[in-house]
Formats: structure tokens, sequence, C-alpha cells
């Protein structure tokens, strides 16, 4: 007979028996998708789970069980991520639960500066015995190797989308005068065939934003995946332009414009516009202003010269001296007013820089990101496969 | 014409995913379910759940609805499966008879 039994009160902990340690990293780690019911109804889930199995080595007081299933964990995810680092789902997946496994040793480790935002049942988890700080710093680092290789990632996919959708496909009919050359095909519907467009390139953004987000990923560190995904387009884009004389003229200024105000567009809708991301694009946003302006007199030069405060004196006269004009109403810029340029700028204290480095890393930082969610709520779904695990 | 019409295609098929996105699997006939909506429907619960809180009733909640989502991703996975196993038998017999049909037909000659 099943008696009815008022449900037990639980402390927030899981228990599993020391040989089991493989078969839980396995399930939990190794072999686990980054897209299923459980993970993607409670973002973050594997990284509770093995923090709650953390919480009862430690109660146990045993340091052996402790450092046996941290070392675990640490290999795994360095498994997972080389088998399979060059899909973003999964490089996305274990970044954003490195960052929140790294968050909960934080939450409880006892330490006040961490305990700020805790309620008082979540002080009560806090762990007892040991001291992990030094695990934290492995972690750490174990996250900014994985957040480089997020960035490889997300690099190699917009690599290729970026000059064909930014520079190359026409968003603006008839304004350019330049009729099409050599490869390029004749009639535009033609041309959109196979080639990469704007369009391509907002897409995958969308694409990427909205895996980040399901992975539960800290909204700091989706920001700075934006920025460093923003900084990609411009460079590319940037570094094309100061490569390609056919892509120096009035026409292509106002393509990338238009170009741009499309990503500001995004940025806004996505509520990233303090994300840093819009500002990686400045340099980019002048070079096309650049093609635009009037460069005759000396007011044009100084104009000029104020103008293009994120660009170098050599991406500067790069353009100028690219510049191609698109009908007879131009003219073709001067070497006077090259020159005019020049000295003007020659008090610039700049780098001789002409191309950017488009393997830049801005630097990540993973700031605190307490949770509230309860632990003692905590319940094991059976799909993860870990019912020789319980709940203590 | 000498352009390979893969990567259209391919651009077509993600287009018409950003459509429908996490919120337009709610919208699908139960019959064209795919576990990938499954997985969607249950990212729109979670941020749903998550919005109401950390009251134990709705983490028990919670609970309860990755089991009912566990078993649609069953359900989905499976009827698929099955339909796919019987569409592929009910083809072989179809041929087999037409076959015989030939057959018969022939030797009647």
């Amino acid at each position: 007979v099943n008696i009815p039994r008022k449900e037990k009160d639980f402390q927030g902990m899981l228990e599993y028996k020391k040989e089991d340690e493989q078969k839980l990293v396995k399930n939990l780690i190794l072999e686990l998708k980054p897209r299923g019911v459980a993970v993607n109804l409670i973002p973050g889930l594997p990284a509770y789970i093995l923090f709650m199995c953390v919480r009862h080595a430690d109660y146990l007081n045993d340091d052996q069980k402790v450092r046996s299933l941290l070392t675990s964990t640490i290999n795994s995810i360095k498994k997972v991520l080389k088998k399979r680092g060059d899909d973003f789902e999964t490089v996305s997946f274990w970044l954003s639960n490195t960052c929140r496994f790294l968050h909960c040793l934080k939450q409880y480790s006892g330490e006040e500066g961490f305990m700020k935002h805790n309620t008082s049942r979540q002080n009560e988890h806090c762990l007892t015995n040991f001291d992990l700080a030094e695990y934290r710093q492995v972690l750490s680092d174990l996250a900014i190797q994985i957040y480089q290789q997020l960035v490889r990632v997300l690099e190699n996919i917009l690599q290729p989308m970026i000059v064909s959708g930014m520079l190359e496909h026409e968003t603006i009919q008839g304004v350019s005068g330049v009729k099409p050359t050599g490869l390029r095909k004749r009639t535009s519907s033609i041309a959109d065939e196979g080639t990469y467009t704007l369009d391509s390139i907002l897409r995958q953004l969308n694409s990427f934003h909205s895996v980040l987000c399901q992975h539960g990923m800290d909204p700091e560190l989706i920001k700075q995946v934006v920025k460093q995904m923003f900084y990609i387009v411009g460079a590319v884009t940037l570094n094309n332009l100061l490569l390609r004389k056919d892509m120096c003229s009035w026409s292509k200024g106002m393509q990338i414009r238009y170009n741009v105000s499309q990503l500001e567009e995004w940025l806004r809708d996505k509520n990233l516009m303090n994300s840093g991301a819009k500002e990686t694009l400045e340099p980019l946003i002048q070079a096309a202003q650049l093609l635009q302006v009037k460069k005759k007199t000396d007011d044009d030069a100084e104009a000029i010269c104020s103008m293009c405060s994120a660009l170098t004196t050599a991406q500067i006269v790069k353009v100028l001296n690219l510049y191609t004009p698109v009908n007879e109403f131009e003219e073709r810029v001067s070497v006077s007013f090259i020159r005019t340029i020049q000295m003007r700028l020659r008090d610039r204290k700049d780098s001789p820089q002409l191309l950017m480095d488009a393997k830049h890393i801005f630097p990540v930082t993973f700031p605190f990101n307490p949770s509230s969610l309860a632990l003692e709520t905590i319940q094991i779904p059976a799909s993860l496969g870990l019912g020789f695990i319980s709940r203590v | 014409m000498e352009e390979p019409p893969l990567r259209e295609e391919e651009e077509e098929e993600e287009g018409e995913g950003d459509e429908a996105g996490p919120e337009g699997a709610l919208g699908k006939s139960p019959f064209q379910l795919t576990a990938e909506d499954v997985y969607d429907i249950s990212y729109v619960m979670g941020r749903e759940l998550m919005a109401l809180g950390s009251d134990p009733r709705v983490t028990q909640l919670q609970f309860k609805i990755v089991r009912v989502l566990e078993m649609l991703e069953t359900l989905v996975n499976e009827g698929n499966l099955t339909v796919e196993e019987l569409r592929m038998e009910r083809d072989n017999l179809r041929k087999e008879v037409e076959g015989l049909r030939t057959e018969g037909s022939a030797a009647g000659r």
C-alpha cells in the first residue's frame, strides 16, 4: 500500500556514489545535447546540478571527492570543446554553463562580498568546509578560453558574408553611375543569387543572438559578444575599402551608411545600444562620410580633418587617393588637396597603421551575476539520464 | 544559370525558420511538430515561468512541465519514426503488388 507522505524537505544537494562519477560527467557534460527540453526550460541546469553535487561532497567533508569532481568537470568540458569546438551552439552552451558554475561557486562560497543578493535560505546553502577560490581561478581561465573559441567560430561564419553583404551587394538602386564590371553579373536579380546580402548578415546576427539568449548567457557577456561581432564586421569592411579602388566612390559611401544604419537598427531592436558595438563601427562610418563630403576647398580639408578622428592619417589619405568620381559632375581629388590634408594632420600623433587588425579580440570580463534560483527546489529531469544520483 | 542553386535553398529555409521563431512553434499543427519546435516551446515557457519568480510552487510546476515536454518530445520523435516506417512498408508492398500484377498480366498474355 502506498502511504501518501508529505514531500521531504530537501536541502538542495545531490549525492552520487564515487564510482558513478565518470557516468555523471558523461551524461551531464560529454554527451549532453546543447538543445533539449530540460536545458531549454531551465538554462544553466547542468551547472546548477554540478554545483549541488559539489555541495554534498563539501557537506561530507570529502576533499578527495570534491577535487576529483571538479577535475573531471573541467576536463570533460575541455574534451567537449575539443571534439565539437567548431559548433557555435556547443561552444555557446558551455560558455554559459561554465560561467553559471563559476557564479554558483561565488554565490555560495560563504564570502560576504558575494552574498549581498542572497535570500536567507540561499545563505544556508553556502559551502562549509572547503575554500574553492583556486578552482574558481581555473574555471575563470577556462571561460576566457571558451570565449575566445566562440569568437573564432562566429568570425569564421561571418567572414565570408561581410564583403559581399556590406560592400558589393547593392541595396540602393540607381545611385551608382558605374556599370557592373568584369565578373559581376549584369542584372541585379541574378547578382543576388548565390551571394550574401546585408539581410544574410542580419539573419546570421539574429541566429547568434537567439542561441546566446536560449542558453541563458549573462546579459553582460552577450553585450561583449555583440560588440566583438560588430568590430569584425566593421574592420573587415573598412580593410576592403582601403584595398579596393572600386569601393571608393560617393555611391559606396551612401551604401555603407545605409547598411550601418540597418545594423544600428538591429542593436536598437535587441536593446543593445549600450553594448559599445555601435562605437566599433565609427572608423567605417567616418570613411563612408569621407567618401561623401566635398573634397575641394581649404574649408573642406578642415572639415575632413575634424570629422575623421577615428581614422589614421594613412587611412584618410588612402581613401582620398582611391576615390573614383561616379559621374561627370564630380572631379578626382587633386594632389594638392591631399597635401593640404597631410599638412594639417602632421601634428596628430597617430599610428602609421593602414589596415585594422580584424583578428583583434577585446579582453572579456565575467561580472558576478548571482541567481535567484532556489537549489532546494531543483529536481532532476528524467531525460538527463541521471537516475543514479539522489536528492538530499 | 551556371550558379549552383544550393545556397538559394539554404537561405529560403533559414528565412522560414526566422519567421516561425520560438513563438511560432505554438502556432503549428500538432502533426507538423518537430523536436526542434518542442525545444523552442520549452525555451519560451521557461522564460515565462522564470518571470514569475522563485516561488517553490512555481518551481514545482516548472518540473512538471519539463516532464510533460519530455513526453511530448518522445511522442513527436517516435510518432515521426513510426509514420516513416509504416510509409516505407506500404511503399514496399505497393511495389510488390505492382510487380506481381505486371508479372501476372505478362504470363496471362
